[in-house]
Order: C-alpha cells, then structure tokens, then sequence
C-alpha cells in the first residue's frame, strides 16, 4: 500500500493517522479516499468525489436533445448504452413515440453486449486492484471481441450513440448473428478459464470472501444499485421490476447471492455475463422483421434520405431534427446498466433544450458504500472492497 | 398491483395530510405536499413499502420558487418496485429551506447533499454542509441555479 499514500497527518490525540488515497490514481480513480487508521486498520473512510465532475446536468440545458445523447454517454464509458437508453427512453416518453419491435430488440442486443464487456472491465480493474495482473489482462482482453461486435452493430467502439428517438440508427449486418454465435462460444471457454485460475483460487478467495459485508436491509436503507444490490440478496433487477425493450418477451434469471461480501458481488458479475449471453442468443433467435425506425419520424425523411434509409438500412436524420422540440411536461425512465440502474428525469417547458435535466448514475448511488463498508478493516482491505463495488468515478461525479 | 390500487393506497395513508395525490403515466404516483408536512409524509410513504429514494432534484423557477422532486420506489415490495412515487416541495424563491428527509430515507444522504452543493438548497437536518462535487473553495452561485450561465462557444455542435 507504500504507493497510496500521499500525506500523513496526525489527529488530535495522536493515535490516529489520516491516510490520503488518491487523487493521483494509484487506483484510486480519478477520486480521494481520506481514511482514519489505527495501525493497519481503517476506522473511518470518507470518499471525497467532484474530481472529474463538469456538470452534465447544467450543460444539457444549453443542448439540443439530439445533442444530450453523447453528452450522458461521456461519463460512463465503459457502459454507455444504458444512459444512451436511459435518456431515448425518457424522451420518446415526452414525445409520445414508440420504436418498432425489431428497433426494441437491436437495443436489448446493443445492451446486453455493453453488460458483458462492462462487466469484464469491472472484473479486471477488481483483480488489478488485490494484485491478480493475470485477471486485468484476461477481462481487459476478453472484452475486446464483444467490442468489436459492438462497434459491427454501431460504428463505434464504446460510445455508440445508437440508440436515437424512434428506433435505432443502423440494422445489424446480415452476417452478425453467426459472429456473435463464435464469440459467445469464446467467453463461455473463457470463463471456464476464469473459474479455474481466478474464482477457485484460494488467494482470491482470502481476500474477498467475508470482507466488505453488506448486509440486506442496509443495501435496502441504503439505496444501492446494480449487481452491489443483488449480492446482497435483493432480487432487484429493472429488466425484471419495470420492463422495457424486449425484456418482456426474454427468459432469464436475476442472478442472486446471500453472502453479500466481495466475493459475492464479483460472483454476481460473472453469473450475469452468462445470462447476457443467454439474453443475447433468445434475442437474436427471436429477432422481429421489419423497420428499425418509428413511421411517425421516417415520414419525415425527405426522398433522398428514404431511400437512403431503403437501400443501407441506416438512419440519417436530416437537420430539421436538429431542432426537436419536446412538448412541455416531465418524464422519467431508468434502465439496467452494468453497474446498476440509471435514472433520467427530464422537465421540459416546451422549447428544444430541457429545462432540467436529471441523470443519477448507479456509481453516485453506490458511493456510499465506500463510507459504510471501509469501517473496522485492514488497510489492505480497500482496495479488495473498492474493486468489488465497480464504482467508477466519471459515472458517480457526471 | 395496479396504478389505481397503489393511488388509493397513497391517498389512504395521507388522508390526514394537506396532500394532492395524482397519477402521471402509467407508473407515476405524484404526491404533492407542503414543507411543513413532507417529513410526516415521507414517513407514512415508507411504510407503505416505498423503502428508498432513486433520486432528488431540485428544479430553479426564477424569482417564483424552488421544488424539491423526489423519486422514491421499493426494493422489499416487488410488486411495488414497478412504480415510482414522486414526492414534491414548492419552497419560496427567497427562502429555499426544507427539512432534510435523511431519517426517513438514509438513500438521500448524498443526493440531497448534491442539490445542497449544485443548487444551494438548505436540507435542514441534513449533517453535511460543505461541498460534495464543487471544489472545497468554491464562492458563488450555485452552478445549476438559472442566473448562472455557461458560456458556449458559439458553435452549435
């Protein structure tokens, strides 16, 4: 831990230290941990956050609405579908408009790819952080196929911005469903690598079985989000609670654990890589005919963009939608993101920004937890804890 | 459970209140109270199983008001997680105070603290009051209240 620490101060009668982790990310993120410690043992811990904070609140008040969508994927990169959605979802709400059926399952598609390599990038920042290097590279290496099937669906790599009102911007490749069928064969080979290097490895187990306990009613209390909330034996899941896209018409489990420690929390992530992919291979089984974008808007689409539209399957909105006004009124959505659940609450007074603009990220509402879990443990227990929360600074500060 | 059940039910356990119960949408419950009320409120809304809040927002009407929006839900009622109880405060422009809700629902620790920080809202009762995502010397007005503006670069991209 020689590396974490910054400056040492002494409190008032001496005994304890105060211990300044961060913000120079040592694994701290992009964050300061200021923790108390008798000895080698933490007995408080306060995150201090705001470091990468730019108010995306305030800006989206000055954008257009087609603007916010990349504007709330920026804070949390390696999971922007879910605020892609989150927002699409609470506009279309404002405006009244409802995306065909096979537009519903390209986004619960895009979705439970994003899950996946969100996932394996929480999964690898955990083992870089209690020194399992072998872990980082794997996840950090494993998450590169589903990239890739992502930026075949999207164009892009991490920030999709697929997802607009009415649909989404481009079909899937005819070929896609049989590369997305080799990858998914990969990772479950993959992960039974994981289970024998990495889950069973008595070392891991040490340092993240019965630390950082949550117990059930303080993750209730406490407001928790996402896979944190969930391994602490809360069978909380939007897809589930408040479905949208296609999740309705998908078979799958919410994936549960009592134990509420680390280990538990690591263990939900990797049991819900298996049911994304269960989701993923019932989705494209599944998979609606017909348009990818609302008739209300392609109506719209002067000649020259229809057939556009016709010939490549891919949207392009012409610029009168640059000036989309919202009738005024308020609405709110939420979605299931790797981390946990996003909520968006716009108000708007009619024009073609928001008037105010909300977005609460599961990271913020996991942050808590650094000051509610980091009590009575070992100095080498923070990053074991820290790791297994999945918390990710830009998404918590926005 | 349905919308209608979940209203009657909200409207039932605040018959005693100065309350207006609505339904927006098809899972929104609107409550609106006073700030004398909203803590009372809170707590009888918890005991219908609405056991946490998802978000607070404060919202800036220049020179006419504050309201204070919380969007509240359940994890230990399933049935209940389908919905979101929105409970809303008008505070005077001129006097943004309202009792922190922190003993109802510990959830609002930081999301209150936020609209502390952002829109310089005073959560009375609420412990913390110094900045949270602003830096620790910032002075001024709060960033998210209207009359402070945000220079944009004049391009509209």
């Amino acid at each position: 831990m020689s590396e974490f620490v910054e400056t040492i101060s002494r409190s008032e009668d001496g005994r304890f230290l105060e211990l300044l982790i961060g913000p120079q990310h040592p694994a701290s993120g992009h964050m300061r941990l200021v923790a108390e410690v008798d000895g080698d043992v933490v007995v408080s811990l306060r995150p201090n956050l705001g470091y990468v904070h730019r108010s995306v609140e305030k800006i989206a008040e000055v954008k257009k609405f087609l603007q916010i969508i990349p504007l709330v994927e920026r804070p949390s990169l390696a999971d922007t579908t879910a605020n892609n959605l989150a927002y699409v979802l609470a506009l279309e709400r404002l405006l009244g408009v409802e995306p065909p059926p096979r537009a519903q399952y390209l986004r619960t598609l895009l979705a439970e790819i994003n899950r996946i390599h969100s996932h394996f990038y929480g999964i690898g920042i955990h083992g870089v952080m209690i020194g399992s290097s072998t872990a980082f590279m794997w996840a950090f290496g494993d998450r590169e196929p589903l990239i890739h099937l992502a930026q075949e669906l999207t164009g892009a790599r991490i920030t999709y911005s697929y997802i607009i009102p009415g649909g989404v911007r481009r079909d899937m490749p005819p070929d896609f469903p049989d590369k997305v069928e080799k990858v998914l064969r990969y990772i479950e080979r993959r992960l039974e690598d994981y289970d024998k290097l990495y889950v069973r490895n008595p070392v891991v187990r040490a340092r993240l079985e019965g630390v950082g306990v949550l117990k059930k009613e303080d993750a209730i209390r406490l407001g928790i989000t996402g896979p944190n909330l969930r391994a602490s034996g809360v069978p909380y899941d939007v897809r589930k609670a408040d479905p949208y896209c296609a999740y309705p018409d998908i078979d799958f489990n919410v994936i549960t654990r009592e134990e509420g420690d680390a280990m538990a929390r690591f263990l939900v992530r990797v049991g819900e890589i298996r049911e994304s992919m269960k989701i993923i291979r019932q989705v494209l089984k599944k998979m609606p005919d017909g348009p990818i974008f609302a008739e209300k808007y392609y109506k719209m689409l002067p000649p020259n963009l229809k057939k556009y539209y016709e010939e490549t399957k891919e949207v392009k909105f012409p610029g009168i939608f640059a000036n989309l006004r919202a009738p005024a009124g308020e609405s709110v959505a939420r979605v299931e993101g790797g981390r946990g659940e996003v909520v968006i609450y716009i108000v708007s007074k009619g024009g073609m920004n928001p008037y105010r603009f909300r977005i609460v990220t599961p990271s913020f509402r996991n942050a808590v937890l650094f000051e509610h879990l980091v009590r009575n443990v070992r100095v080498a227990d923070i990053p074991a804890i820290y790791g297994s929360l999945d918390y990710f600074p830009p998404e918590a500060d926005r | 459970m349905d919308l209608e059940e979940v209203v009657q039910r909200v409207k039932d356990a605040l018959s005693d209140l100065e309350v207006e119960v609505q339904e927006k949408g098809p899972n929104v419950v609107e409550v609106k109270v006073n700030r004398e009320n909203v803590i009372e409120a809170a707590r009888k809304l918890k005991g219908l199983g609405f056991d946490h809040v998802k978000s607070v927002t404060a919202i800036d009407y220049p020179n006419e008001r504050f309201e204070v929006v919380y969007h509240a839900s359940s994890y230990s009622n399933l049935e209940l997680a389908r919905f979101f109880l929105v409970l809303r405060v008008d505070l005077p422009y001129d006097d943004p105070k309202t009792p922190s809700l922190l003993e109802v629902w510990p959830s609002v620790l930081y999301l209150e603290h936020e609209q502390y920080d952002l829109m310089g809202i005073d959560f009375e009762g609420h412990p913390r009051k110094e900045r949270l995502l602003l830096p620790d010397d910032y002075e001024g007005i709060p960033p998210l209240r209207k009359e402070f503006k945000i220079k944009t670069e004049g391009i509209n991209a």
